[in-house]
């Protein structure tokens, strides 16, 4: 297990062997240094019974004792200081390892782990690691080399004899401890489960506040926390009645000790090869013993815990990237056309295909609309663009040039895509808006420009704190349409080449939509927008509409060509006009309403 | 943000006072929960005074020994009381065991048992709040009261109860006994105090200081990673890695900083310190056992000596022990006050009264609501008569959804009455008037358990059958052909793996089983397949049949047939109709129903 630990953090404690060197030199030091109050004890004793000891000669070994206790406070804090702050140092590169190797990952790293056990992975297993490197540094020298030494200088100073025979409980102290770990642990795993079932269960309850309320549940509701929480109180208790154990442990094996060490150092007090004050010093060595035996334990502990964090944090180093730019690749320069050339794509471990055999062009400054029903592939058609899945079969070409000639993120920065569910971070609506920086820093537009063009002035005015106001998490709430429109508003900071609006306009009311598309249109002459919606209505302007159906062009042209055949895109244009089964028909209703209020 | 101008305004001493009012109101709560456990609590005390004795007394027992059993040259000076004061020596340690075992085992428990008492009464009290109380609150933080931090003030009492309370029985038990062994060394013992509690004060204020910072640099740490990792893909579109890595880096550093302060902390204080004060008392002790032998003015025997040093190691094993736990006290105070002020937060007034039948007529009688200080409803006035399907219509925040809010009493309004046939809602048993109305929700909400019990709602009155049928007749019945378990299939967190029809189909088999008088439904907004979108149109026939029905309509296609359409606008009822009268009357509803026509044309 040591070799395996030291394998995996070979890396750390190479970096950090100086510190370690010095760290263990002073604890070594220090194992011996306090070996020397218990001997000053007995040898004082021994020397006022034998009668010559001079009150002077006291004083020096008195002073002695006191430059002791100065060496020993700052030997203390030597070591302490390297060994744990090489504990904080390795916490902190560990995570920022971590982070930086998250950011590289794309959607098939992220399909393969939960946000759960990547967060595991940044909080438990690098405080784990962390404590292996100071907590497990440490137990490791105080179960190994602070027992032998104590125990060769009882042997040497005292009596061999006597020290074999008193240490003989000893290792019952280990294994005692051992076992009560073992046992303790799978309680704590216990106890643990029934903590999260209390998690799960009251979520629930929280989340489903008014369900529960409506139809009276609540009264049942209680008696099953009720019965959650004694199962919690059971477990937890079944915890207590284990590790209440260790008390018992730590002083009756000890004990044993101190009776054989008496009984034996009698007979030895007898024969003259003893004298009293040895065997108090003898007695207060024995009492140093204890620590180490669980010491032992924690270090396994610890260790072994360490040991399945270093694995499950090498593994994410560990993970090649899905997609990563070729050698060769170049900065995309931007300008080009926009191919789509037998494309096929299907998702890591799926064997339909989500999109298959895809060709089509949009030229500079066109703009394409996708349709199709739900699942057709319209968002896994606009991500090929932002490349975050390698490429199959087929080619998609930049201005002629196969994409992956050229560097992901130099294609990313030409673009500004809006995806179906917007994201704001935990910050400023200004500062959520200014992610859409270019990288350079440098910015078409101004963020007022961009907020009237996402039609998001006139919000500004009524929140709290215009641009400045929190969103997010734990920011305002904002409603879905004011989220979607500043995620426009972001997208448009840079004035992207390529503009991708991915069913980005479905919470907003049909007559903010077409304010801005129009003011889109305006703003971007000569650059390529791609839209994709359930809405016609959002498409029909478009110069080139795809209907997809799983996965597949069914039908493209322009609107008005694909209204002259007698297939979805018609059915469904017609369906939502005369059905009225848009399910935004309810947010159209807002701008009617305004529209009929303000003429009267 | 006025909160934190208006605190920054405030002077020391006023915070100084705020404070200490919370920390009387935070331990008067706590002494109320340890009164109702006092009993085991009571016994953990006992028992650690006789553990503390017992481990007091075996040291003393070797003292003795040393002190004239044990002669050297001779050995054992009587070998029968050698051996029983050895046999007592192992005794007391047996017994000490004992004592200590049943100690911790009754304070654990009780600590257990308040942590149970305060997860109970935290639970009914946010069943009790008020609805609104939930609304800008996340779910996940109403969790964490209920359990992490009712687990955090577990540790308070274990800290408080057990280990603060032990180390100061041991110290004082120690300074008593030293009375009988040499008073002298009592004086000795008393002398580096000032200075370990000046130590155990400054560790305290500093590692609680360092403590809250370094949780506070982690927990934002770990907000914002949790929230990057979910939204990796937008933070790469927008090529703005390097941004967050250099984000990541200033919170990581940070937190690394506070970490390294503990550290040091830790380094020159805590155990270090303490030691270096008990080895200072070790030699004062040598001191004056050797300046007694030599001068001949007075005799301290080794076994005093011993038994004195081994006292003191116990006692500063008992101080470090303490220190090491102080942190968690911070951590455990925050975790009680946050407790404590749910708890204070004003239940919804409860009222017993008479249970009804409902006919299932209702009437709004000018009923006004503002939330905060923006008003929803303004003088609502409608009626419905028993059987009547009636339909809200208006954009969003016209008000149409704090209708159903106000109809389950989720929310009071501000004036007005809201009356079922005719006696107002204040009157009557709010728990018999749910049970005779449903209530479908835009996102029905599932729970975890199976499609059974998301029907039943572990109502033991529903068997089986009856929630079976329920699900057949409203048009669920493929989807029990379709599961291998049938209505005994499994249903994950939040439904997950059912579709958003499938969710909605059982809950509307849940509002159907209870037959209840009066039906309200929420219609649903998010974009749905047309095949789902007439599952669940059939489904809402069946299940407003014979039934008061409210919906609170956001497609106008479904409430042609209602019997009464109300047209919200502000807040405000604008028209009321049918419709083909509402169409009739050229007004706001032809409007809507004309434009939404027209748009896509």
């Amino acid at each position: 297990m040591l070799r395996k630990l030291k394998a995996n953090l070979s890396w750390f404690f190479h970096i950090y062997r100086r510190e370690y060197m010095i760290g263990i030199t002073f604890t070594i030091l220090n194992y011996l240094l306090v070996l020397i109050p218990p001997w000053a004890v007995g040898y004082i004793a021994d020397r006022l019974n034998a009668g010559n000891l001079t009150l002077t000669q006291l004083f020096q070994l008195l002073s002695g004792l006191l430059v002791l206790i100065v060496l020993l406070y700052l030997d203390n804090l030597i070591w302490q200081l390297l060994i744990f702050k090489a504990s904080d140092v390795i916490g902190r590169e560990t995570r920022s390892r971590l982070i930086a190797k998250f950011l590289l990952q794309s959607p098939p790293f992220f399909a393969k782990n939960s946000t759960g056990s990547l967060m595991g992975k940044a909080t438990n297993d690098v405080q784990s690691l962390s404590d292996v490197a100071g907590y497990g540094v440490m137990t490791l020298l105080d179960s190994t080399v602070h027992p032998i030494s104590i125990v060769v200088v009882m042997a040497v100073s005292v009596d061999w004899r006597l020290t074999l025979l008193s240490i003989l409980p000893l290792p019952l102290l280990i294994v005692g401890a051992r076992r009560v770990g073992a046992i303790l642990n799978r309680r704590y795993d216990e106890a643990q489960q029934a903590f999260d079932h209390m998690n799960d269960d009251v979520l629930e309850n929280i989340s489903g506040v008014r369900v529960i309320r409506a139809f009276g549940m609540e009264q049942r509701s209680e008696q099953s926390f009720d019965q959650t929480a004694d199962h919690l109180f059971r477990k937890n208790m079944a915890v207590v009645r284990i590790n209440a154990l260790f008390a018992p442990l730590s002083r009756i094996i000890p004990s044993l000790c101190y009776v054989i060490a008496l009984l034996y150092g009698a007979a030895l007090i007898g024969r003259g090869s003893l004298t009293v004050g040895q065997m108090v010093t003898f007695i207060f060595y024995l009492g140093m013993l204890s620590w180490p035996m669980f010491a032992l334990g924690d270090f396994i502990n610890v260790s072994e815990q360490g040991l399945a964090s270093a694995e499950r944090v090498n593994e994410v180093e560990a993970y090649p990237e899905d997609v990563v730019d070729s050698p060769s690749a170049r900065p995309y320069p931007g300008g080009g056309s926009l191919t789509f050339a037998h494309l096929t794509f299907s998702y890591p471990g799926q064997k339909q295909p989500a999109l298959s055999d895809l060709s089509f062009t949009i030229n500079p400054g066109q703009s394409l609309g996708l349709v199709g029903p739900v699942g057709s592939g319209k968002t896994t058609l606009l991500k090929q663009l932002l490349r975050f899945y390698p490429l199959e079969q087929g080619q998609l070409l930049l201005g002629g040039v196969s994409a992956e000639q050229y560097q992901i993120q130099s294609i990313r920065a030409h673009i500004g895509y809006v995806p179906q569910q917007p994201v704001l971070f935990s910050r400023t609506i200004e500062e959520n808006i200014r992610l859409g920086e270019a990288e350079d820093g440098s910015q078409h537009l101004s963020i007022e420009e961009a907020c009237r063009v996402a039609d998001f002035s006139k919000d500004l005015a009524q929140l709290p704190e215009g641009l400045k106001t929190l969103a997010g998490e734990r920011g305002i709430a904002l409603s879905g349409g004011q989220k979607q429109r500043i995620a426009i508003a972001r997208a448009l900071l840079k004035d992207p080449e390529i503009l991708i609006l991915d069913d980005s306009l479905s919470a907003v009311d049909a007559t903010t939509e077409s304010h801005i598309l129009t003011a889109i249109r305006e703003t971007r002459q000569g650059k390529t927008t791609l839209i994709s919606a359930h809405r016609i209505s959002a498409v029909m302007h478009a110069d080139l509409i795809l209907v997809l159906e799983n996965g597949r062009i069914q039908a493209a042209g322009s609107h008005n060509q694909l209204m002259a055949q007698d297939g979805w895109y018609r059915r469904q244009f017609n369906r939502q006009q005369l059905q009225l089964k848009d399910a935004q028909a309810d947010r159209q209703e807002t701008a009617i309403i305004q529209e009929v209020f303000i003429d009267d | 943000m006025t909160n934190q101008t208006a605190e920054a305004g405030t002077s020391k001493k006023e915070r100084r006072a705020a404070e200490q009012s919370n920390r009387r109101f935070r331990n008067r709560r706590l002494w109320h929960y340890i009164k109702q456990r006092r009993a085991p609590l009571l016994l953990g005390f006992v028992l650690t005074v006789g553990a503390i004795g017992a481990d007091l007394l075996g040291p003393w027992i070797i003292g003795r020994i040393l002190d004239g059993e044990l002669v050297e040259g001779i050995g054992m000076r009587l070998a029968s009381v050698f051996i029983g004061m050895l046999l007592a020596y192992f005794a007391c340690n047996i017994a000490g065991s004992a004592l200590r075992y049943g100690s911790t085992w009754f304070f654990q428990k009780s600590s257990n048992l308040i942590s149970w008492d305060m997860q109970r009464d935290v639970f009914n009290h946010v069943q009790q709040l008020p609805v609104a109380y939930f609304d800008n609150l996340p779910a996940g933080t109403v969790v964490s009261r209920i359990t992490n931090d009712t687990k955090a003030v577990k540790v308070l009492f274990d800290v408080v109860l057990s280990q603060l309370a032990t180390a100061v029985i041991y110290g004082a038990a120690i300074f008593i006994s030293l009375y009988w062994i040499e008073p002298v060394f009592i004086i000795l013992a008393a002398l580096p105090l000032p200075l370990l509690l000046w130590l155990i004060r400054d560790f305290k204020n500093k590692s609680a200081a360092y403590n809250r910072d370094y949780r506070r640099g982690l927990s934002r740490l770990n907000a914002n990673l949790n929230e990057t990792i979910q939204n990796m893909e937008v933070v790469q579109t927008l090529n703005q890695e390097a941004r967050f890595s250099q984000e990541f880096k200033t919170v990581n550093d940070e937190v690394y900083k506070q970490g390294y302060n503990m550290t040091k902390l830790f380094s020159y204080s805590a155990y270090n310190a303490t030691s270096a004060l008990q080895y200072v008392v070790l030699g004062l002790a040598m001191l004056y056992f050797g300046y007694g032998q030599i001068s001949g003015r007075y005799l301290v025997p080794i076994g005093s000596v011993y038994v004195f040093i081994d006292y003191m190691i116990k006692f500063y094993g008992q101080m470090q022990n303490a220190m090491s736990r102080i942190g968690d006290l911070e951590r455990a105070n925050g975790a009680a006050d946050h407790i404590f002020e749910l708890l204070k937060e004003p239940l919804k007034p409860s009222r017993k009264t008479s249970p009804a039948v409902l006919r299932g007529a209702l009437s709004f009688e000018t009923v006004t609501f503002a939330y905060k200080t923006e008003k929803v409803l303004q003088a609502v006035d409608f009626e419905v008569e028993p059987g009547q399907t009636v339909a809200f219509v208006g954009q969003t925040g016209s008000g149409k959804s704090t209708i159903m809010n106000l109809l389950f009493h989720f929310y009071e309004p501000q004036a007005g009455r809201i009356c079922f046939d005719g006696r107002p809602l204040n009157e009557l048993d709010m728990d018999s008037l749910r049970s005779q109305m449903a209530l479908v929700l835009q996102e029905p909400f599932l729970f975890t358990g199976t499609i059974y019990s998301n029907i039943s709602l572990n109502d033991p009155a529903i068997t089986r059958e009856a929630a079976e049928a329920a699900l057949r007749e409203v048009g669920g019945g493929h989807l029990l052909d379709r599961l291998k378990d049938g209505i005994m299939s499994e249903v994950r967190e939040k439904g997950n793996g059912y579709s958003a029809g499938e969710r909605q189909l059982i809950s509307f088999a849940r509002a159907l089983v209870r037959r209840p008088r009066i039906l309200v439904l929420d219609e649903a907004t998010a974009n749905i397949d047309s095949e789902t979108e007439h599952e669940i149109q059939s489904g809402i026939k069946t299940l407003s049949r014979g039934r008061t029905t409210l919906i609170i309509a956001h497609r106008l296609s479904t409430i042609k047939d209602a019997q009464q359409i109300l047209v919200l606008n502000q807040g405000q009822i604008v028209e009321r109709g049918t419709h083909d009268e509402l169409i009739a009357q050229g007004g706001l509803y032809y409007h809507m129903y004309r434009h939404q026509s027209e748009e896509s044309a």
